[in-house]
C-alpha cells in the first residue's frame, strides 16, 4: 500500500507536465521577436531619438488592441512606453515641456493635441508622435 | 561602466556566497548533489548579496558613477582573494555527514523525464512572451532597466507615479536583474528569463538535496519531480517576475533549518547564519517574503530547548538584508498598500461580515485544491496515510524542525487569509489572483517541510517499472 502511494505520488507529476506538454505543443510560439510585446515596443524606437535622453516626459495615450494575452487598458500602453523610453520618466499629462502620444487611432492624437494646445514635432505613421508646449 | 569590472565583481561575489557554503553547508563523502547544494547556495546568496550592494549604491550613494566604479572594484579585488582563498581550501576536508540509500533508477529516469519536460515549456513560453507577465513590465523588469540605466534617478520612480506602480515592493529581484544585465553589456530579455527559471531549479536542486541528505535518495527523487512537476511551476518560473526567487530563498532558508537541527553547535550556528541570509534575502524579495521570513524566524524560536538562541545567527545572517530594506522603506514616500486599510473600525466591520469569510473560504478551498491540478492536496494526504502506514520518520530534530516550518507555511496562508478579509477589494477576486503566486512561492519550502516527515526506506524498492536495477538501499 505504501509502495503504491509513493509511486502515485511520483508519476502523477509526469502525466501532469506529460499532459502540459502536449497541449502547449498544439499551440506554436511565434518566431523570435515576432511576439506582440516585441513589435509594439519597437514602435517607439524614433520616438527615442528624438526625445530628451533624460527627464520626465508627458503622456497621453489610449489603449492598445494588438497585444496578445494582455490586458489591453491605457495602463499597459503606458508601462510599455515607459519601458521603450526608460531612464526617462513617463508622467501621464502634458505638463511636460516634450509630451508622448500613443494612440491607437491616430484621429485621437490630433484631437488631444488640438484640445490640449500641443505642437506636432513628429508623427511616425504607427500612433506613436513626439509632441510639445506651445 | 567597464563591462569587464562588472563581470569581475560579479564573480567577487560569487565566490564569497561559494566559500561559505562550502565550508558552512555539510555534504556526504561523494555527493554531487550536495556539492551541487552548495553551488546554487553560494550562487544565490552571492547574487542576493550583489543586488543588495547595487541597492545601497542608490540609496546611501544615490548612484554617484564615481563611487559605483570604486565600490565595483572593490568587488573585484576582494572576487582575487575569495577565489585564491577557493584555490587554497579546495583540498581541505568540507563538513561531512552520513550518506543516505541512493535513489532507484526508475526514479531518476521519472525525474529526468519531468525536468525534460519542465525545461521544454519554459521554452515554449519564453518564446510566446520573451518580456514576461504584465507584471513583468509593470514592475519587476522596468525597475531593473531604471537600475540600470539611470541609477541615480531610481529613487525618482518610488515616489507613487503612475508608471511605475507599487513603488513600496521590495526591489531585490530587480536590482539582481540589473547587475546581470550589467554583466552582460545590454538589457536583453532572455537574461531575466534564464535567471528566473534556473532560481526554480536552484530550488528543486535545494529540496532534492536536503532530502537526499536526511531521508535518502527516494525521498530525494520525489522531492525533485513534485517541485519540477507541479503545473503552474514552469509557466510561472518562465515569467521573470519574483516568485521562483522568493522559492529559492525560502526553500534555501527551510534547508538549512532542518540541516542545522541534528549538527553539532558550532555547524548548527553556521547553518542558521546562512539560512537568516536566505530569509533576509526573501525578506527583500516580495513583501510575501518578509512575512514569510518573520514566521520561520518565530517558529524556529518556538521549541524545546534554546528556541531564542536559534535566532541569534538568523538575526546576524539576515541583517545585512534588513538593513537595505530599510534603507528602501525609508525611500518610499507612500506607506505599504496594504497598510492604509488596516484601520481598526474598518477591520472590524469587513470581519464581521460572513459573506466575506464564506467567500475567502471557499475560494481560497478551492485554490488549494486546485494548486497542481490537486497535488498539494495529494501530497498532504500521502504523507499522512505513509506515516500512518509505518513510514513516518525518526522523531529527531530534523522532523521536528520541518514540522515548525510546515506551522510557518500554514500560518503564511492564515495571514494571506486575513490581509483578503482586511483590504477592501473583492475578497474572492483577491485570493484568486494571487493564491496561485503564494503557493508557487511555498511549494518547494513545502514539499521539502512534508517529504522530511517521512521515512524513505522501502518505498520505492519493489514493484516498481525496474526493480532489478536498483542500486541496493
Amino acid at each position: 500500500m505504501a509502495r503504491a502511494l509513493f509511486l502515485l505520488l511520483a508519476l502523477t507529476p509526469l502525466f501532469l507536465q506529460g499532459w502540459q506538454v502536449r497541449r502547449r505543443w498544439q499551440d506554436p510560439p511565434p518566431r523570435p521577436g515576432q511576439d506582440s510585446v516585441t513589435r509594439y515596443l519597437a514602435r517607439f524606437a524614433d520616438a527615442a531619438r528624438l526625445l530628451p535622453a533624460t527627464g520626465r516626459i508627458g503622456y497621453l495615450g489610449d489603449a492598445p488592441r494588438d497585444l496578445v494575452e494582455m490586458a489591453l487598458d491605457p495602463a499597459t500602453g503606458l508601462y510599455l512606453a515607459q519601458h521603450a523610453l526608460a531612464p526617462r520618466i513617463l508622467v501621464p499629462g502634458s505638463d511636460a515641456a516634450w509630451v508622448l502620444g500613443n494612440f491607437h487611432d491616430p484621429a485621437a492624437c490630433a484631437a488631444a493635441r488640438e484640445a490640449l494646445g500641443l505642437e506636432l514635432v513628429r508623427a511616425f505613421g504607427n500612433g506613436v508622435a513626439v509632441l510639445r508646449r506651445r | 561602466m567597464n563591462q569587464g569590472v562588472e563581470i569581475a565583481a560579479l564573480c567577487g561575489w560569487a565566490g564569497l556566497g561559494l566559500l561559505l557554503a562550502k565550508h558552512l553547508v555539510p555534504r556526504a563523502a561523494g555527493d554531487r548533489l550536495g556539492v551541487l547544494l552548495q553551488l546554487v547556495l553560494g550562487l544565490s546568496l552571492g547574487l542576493g548579496g550583489a543586488a543588495a550592494m547595487t541597492l545601497f549604491e542608490v540609496y546611501v550613494l544615490h548612484g554617484d558613477p564615481g563611487a559605483c566604479l570604486a565600490i565595483r572594484c572593490l568587488e573585484a579585488g576582494y572576487g582575487l582573494v575569495l577565489a585564491i582563498l577557493a584555490l587554497l581550501t579546495a583540498r581541505a576536508a568540507p563538513a561531512r555527514v552520513a550518506a543516505g540509500p541512493p535513489a532507484p533508477r526508475w526514479l531518476l529516469l521519472v525525474l529526468a523525464a519531468v525536468a525534460a519536460m519542465a525545461v521544454a515549456l519554459v521554452v515554449h513560453r519564453a518564446l510566446q512572451k520573451p518580456h514576461g507577465e504584465y507584471d513583468t513590465l509593470a514592475m519587476w523588469n522596468l525597475r531593473a532597466r531604471m537600475l540600470l540605466r539611470a541609477p541615480h534617478a531610481f529613487t525618482e520612480t518610488l515616489a507613487g507615479l503612475p508608471s511605475f506602480p507599487h513603488a513600496d515592493y521590495p526591489p531585490l529581484w530587480p536590482a539582481a536583474v540589473a547587475r546581470l544585465w550589467r554583466a552582460a553589456g545590454a538589457d536583453l530579455a532572455p537574461v531575466p528569463l534564464a535567471a528566473c527559471a534556473l532560481h526554480y531549479a536552484g530550488a528543486a536542486l535545494v529540496v532534492a538535496a536536503a532530502l537526499r541528505t536526511l531521508r535518502g535518495g527516494a525521498l530525494a527523487a520525489l522531492g525533485g519531480i513534485l517541485v519540477l512537476g507541479a503545473p503552474p511551476a514552469a509557466r510561472i518560473a518562465a515569467e521573470q517576475l519574483a516568485d521562483p526567487p522568493l522559492a529559492l530563498h525560502l526553500a534555501a532558508a527551510s534547508a538549512l533549518l532542518l540541516l542545522a537541527a541534528p549538527a553539532a553547535p558550532a555547524r548548527a550556528f553556521g547553518l542558521r547564519l546562512l539560512a537568516g541570509s536566505c530569509l533576509g534575502a526573501a525578506a527583500l524579495t516580495k513583501n510575501e517574503g518578509m512575512a514569510a521570513a518573520a514566521l520561520v524566524a518565530a517558529t524556529c524560536a518556538w521549541g524545546p530547548a534554546r528556541g531564542l538562541a536559534r535566532l541569534v545567527p538568523l538575526g546576524l545572517g539576515a541583517a545585512p538584508f534588513v538593513a537595505v530594506l530599510v534603507l528602501h522603506l525609508r525611500a518610499v514616500p507612500a506607506a505599504n498598500e496594504l497598510l492604509p486599510f488596516h484601520r481598526p473600525g474598518q477591520v472590524a466591520a469587513f470581519l464581521a461580515d460572513p459573506t466575506r469569510w464564506l467567500a475567502a473560504l471557499l475560494t481560497l478551498g478551492d485554490e488549494l485544491a486546485r494548486f497542481g491540478k490537486g497535488l498539494l492536496v495529494a501530497l498532504v494526504v500521502i504523507v499522512v496515510l505513509l506515516r500512518r502506514l509505518g513510514h513516518a520518520a525518526p522523531d529527531d530534530p530534523a522532523g521536528a524542525a520541518a514540522r515548525r516550518i510546515a506551522c510557518a507555511l500554514a500560518l503564511l496562508v492564515a495571514l494571506h487569509l486575513w490581509i483578503a478579509l482586511t483590504t477592501p477589494w473583492p475578497v474572492a477576486f483577491h485570493v484568486r489572483s494571487t493564491e496561485a503566486r503564494l503557493l508557487l512561492q511555498l511549494w518547494p519550502s513545502a514539499v521539502l517541510a512534508l517529504l522530511a516527515l517521512v521515512r524513505g526506506e522501502g518505498l520505492a524498492a519493489a514493484r516498481a517499472p525496474s526493480a532489478r536495477a536498483e542500486a541496493p538501499a
